[in-house]
């Protein structure tokens, strides 16, 4: 069931204060999170966002075709590095 | 993620039919066009070895159907699964665009012109495309490749210059 639409889209409360702060102090500096499902607002755009895989941070700078996308969209879990019996010896 | 003088473009995800058709995804961002090819590489056992196309349909702008010349059966075509496909950048040099690959090897300098480290790597994930970059001290650092933070490429003195946010390069430290 998708999400009401009464409700708005879902933004970790912390992390969308803070890229408000950071738009209005012009200031660049890199946000870490580990919000991945966080939804990517406008506001979002331009700023470099550290979202973390489980494992580490990954650097995820936003541009406007991911808007609407959720921050762990760009920040894999997995790392698929091929079928062990598709392996040469 | 490959060799400077191939760009890899994506790989065969298995076989199509019982002729040697080969189902091919394309993993490469990078424009290409390989119905103006006429041979592909593919790396076996880390060689690229040359391949002539035979027929090549194109599904989407992720998927084609692939026949290769002397692959003309499932069984030849089953040594394939898995495997890149490559083409050699000197192919796609008529454009002035750099790809990823290229910048292997490249310095990476802030927008100070401090040194910051050498690319190692990158690691093309989907809409976020990022350099692995070896720093003086001996870490890895990630960095974004997206053009709004690239300021310069300087392919003579193999380097790039950055507008790097603040914190970026202690991120996983």
């Amino acid at each position: 069931m998708s999400r009401s639409l009464k409700k708005g889209p879902f933004i970790a409360y912390k992390l969308e204060k803070r890229i408000i702060q950071m738009n209005e102090s012009n200031k660049k500096s890199v946000i870490k999170t580990w919000s991945r499902a966080s939804m990517i607002s406008p506001d979002f755009v331009g700023n470099t966002i550290a979202v973390h895989n489980g494992n580490k941070f990954i650097p995820v700078y936003i541009t406007e075709n991911m808007v609407g996308h959720k921050l762990g969209e760009f920040a894999p879990t997995r790392t698929f590095r091929g079928h062990a019996g598709n392996k040469k010896s | 993620m490959g060799d400077a003088s191939f760009i890899e473009i994506g790989f065969i995800q298995r076989t199509h039919g019982i002729k040697g058709e080969l189902l091919v995804n394309f993993t490469s961002t990078s424009s290409f066009n390989l119905e103006k090819m006429e041979s592909v590489f593919v790396e076996i056992d880390g060689v690229p070895v040359p391949f002539f196309i035979s027929t090549l349909k194109l599904l989407n702008d992720n998927r084609a159907i692939l026949k290769l010349d002397e692959i003309d059966s499932i069984e030849a075509g089953e040594e394939l699964i898995g495997l890149r496909l490559l083409v050699p950048s000197h192919k796609m040099e008529e454009s002035d665009e750099i790809y990823l690959s290229d910048l292997i090897g490249y310095g990476v300098y802030g927008a100070d012109q401090v040194f910051i480290g050498k690319i190692i790597d990158y690691i093309e994930y989907s809409f976020n495309a990022t350099f692995e970059v070896k720093t003086s001290n001996g870490s890895q650092v990630m960095l974004p490749a997206v053009d709004e933070l690239i300021i310069e490429i300087d392919t003579d003195a193999k380097s790039v210059v950055m507008n790097l946010p603040e914190g970026l390069l202690d991120l996983n430290a």
